[in-house]
């Protein structure tokens, strides 16, 4: 068992490494960030309105609460009266009063 | 976002309700399968309510049964529901047809004529020539080329200086302007003479080419020879020198009008009481409804003339026109010998000044009453002018 922790551990290690890489490459070449690294974009227009780009899918969903899940953890949007003003495979759109947002691992 | 919302609109939409326990996992297999969703409302707990496109909600089906959730449609919107609920009613969509192609076929079709910036020539003039061109209600318009009609027309109507045709709409417009008649012109190398177009007293006469035929001072006759064209050549009497003949005569000439000095006019007054009769004009047919007589004594009849018409331009051939009779009542007034007087002289002014001719300048006008055997007043009005009297006439030499 410990010898597969720290082979987990290593792979990880790995992975960090390419992905600092990759960012580096990104930064490098002025490419878009959120298709090189995977990453979510997130608009805000005020507290009123919220888009989420390159997501993943919802976890839940709720008048008060939404999290949504992207490649790099979990967004979870508070506030009140919260509707998806439109949902399609790429991106998310909520509108209502948005009270906190917080990024979850 | 208005885009959107149109599009979406003409695509069709239906608003659902959704019950069930997995209503995220139910959302994320929606996306995940490219069916657009939007408007989500979150009710309560396994409750909501969204919109998707018609095409989205046919594919809902095996979502709905995977995740366990209830599908009910609220409403439907959009313009495919709309046109289905017609698509039964097939007389209200052959009526819609038949109305387009009817209405198209009327309009392409001339249904009134109308006739401005005429004054002195008269309208119907200008309409028969209109008719003799095969231009008339009820005539393709297609067929018709205004600018040959506008051409035809200036040469067939003497007097006219300007013709436009103008076709908008049903309608056909036709401007003309009035123009001075003029004189037969005489060319400069073919010889002449001036002659008196009307009576007068000479008052100057200045020659430019010829022989003045008469002095000032002279009073001369209509057709009168003033000046010359033929130049009498010493030892050659008989064939004289012809000249175009060119000069100014000024003469005195006097116009006059008289009207009668009216003590007592007679005023017509509407009572008030008046009779309407009806024709429906139907293309050029005109129908009679319940027509009747007046029964007035004394009327006046007013002719009023409406069209259908849409907008100013599409006029159609259906009409009413209504003969309106008004009743009159005759009411004779005194009025003052002075007021009577300067009604007479103001009614024969016009009437003397309705001969003078553009040009002439006034220099005198004279007003006298005359009492006749009866005892009665005439108002006598003369006009004394200035104007150039003499006109160009061929006398045929060679």
């Amino acid at each position: 068992m410990p010898e597969k922790r720290t082979k987990s551990a290593k792979k990880r290690k790995e992975e960090e490494q390419k992905i600092n890489l990759k960012e580096k490459m990104a930064e490098l070449l002025e490419l878009p960030k959120e298709i090189v690294l995977d990453l979510p974009k997130i608009t805000m227009f005020g507290n009123k309105n919220l888009i989420v780009e390159n997501y993943k899918g919802i976890i839940e969903y709720d008048n008060n609460r939404i999290r949504v899940n992207t490649g790099k953890g979990i967004i979870r949007v508070a506030g009140d009266s919260l509707v998806i003003k439109e949902i399609t495979s790429e991106d998310l759109m909520i509108d209502g009063e948005i009270l906190s947002l917080e990024f979850l691992k | 976002m208005l885009l959107f919302r149109l599009w979406n609109y003409i695509r069709g939409y239906v608003i659902i309700f959704i019950e069930g326990y997995f209503l995220e996992k139910f959302v994320n297999i929606c996306t995940r399968r490219q069916i657009l969703l939007w408007d989500i409302k979150r009710n309560k707990n396994s409750k909501m309510t969204l919109k998707i496109s018609i095409q989205g909600f046919k594919r809902l089906r095996p979502i709905a049964k995977k995740t366990g959730c209830r599908v009910k449609i609220l409403n439907k919107r959009g313009l495919p529901f709309l046109l289905n609920r017609y698509r039964r009613r097939k007389t209200f969509l052959l009526g819609a047809a038949v109305f387009i192609v009817l209405f198209y076929i009327m309009t392409s079709f001339v249904w009134s004529i109308e006739v401005i910036g005429n004054e002195k020539i008269e309208t119907d003039i200008i309409l028969k020539s209109l008719t003799q061109q095969g231009v008339k209600p009820g005539v393709f318009k297609y067929k018709i080329n205004p600018e040959e009609i506008a051409n035809t027309i200036i040469l067939d109507i003497d007097g006219l200086s300007y013709v436009n045709v103008l076709l908008k709409g049903t309608k056909i417009k036709v401007e003309v302007a009035e123009g001075v008649k003029r004189p037969p012109i005489i060319p400069l190398n073919e010889p002449c003479d001036i002659v008196a177009k009307k009576d007068g007293v000479i008052k100057s006469i200045v020659v430019k080419a010829g022989q003045a035929q008469v002095k000032e001072g002279e009073t001369v006759r209509k057709g009168q020879l003033l000046v010359s064209g033929s130049i009498p050549i010493k030892g050659a009497e008989d064939s004289p020198r012809k000249v175009h003949a060119m000069g100014e005569v000024l003469a005195r000439t006097w116009y006059e009008g008289e009207h009668p000095v009216e003590l007592k006019v007679v005023e017509k007054v509407r009572t008030g009481r008046k009779k309407d009769n009806l024709t429906l004009v139907l293309f050029s047919k005109e129908i009679e409804l319940f027509h009747k007589e007046a029964s007035f004594s004394d009327f006046e009849k007013v002719e009023i003339k409406k069209s259908l018409s849409i907008g100013e331009e599409l006029v159609l051939p259906f009409g009413l026109t209504i003969e309106r009779y008004y009743e009159n009542d005759s009411v004779e007034a005194d009025v003052s010998f002075e007021d009577a007087k300067e009604n007479a002289a103001n009614i024969a002014y016009k009437k003397a000044a309705r001969n003078i001719p553009e040009g002439a300048e006034v220099v005198n006008r004279r007003i006298e009453f005359i009492e006749n055997e009866n005892g009665e007043f005439v108002a006598d009005v003369i006009i004394e002018c200035l104007e150039d009297i003499g006109v160009a006439k061929e006398n045929g030499g060679e």
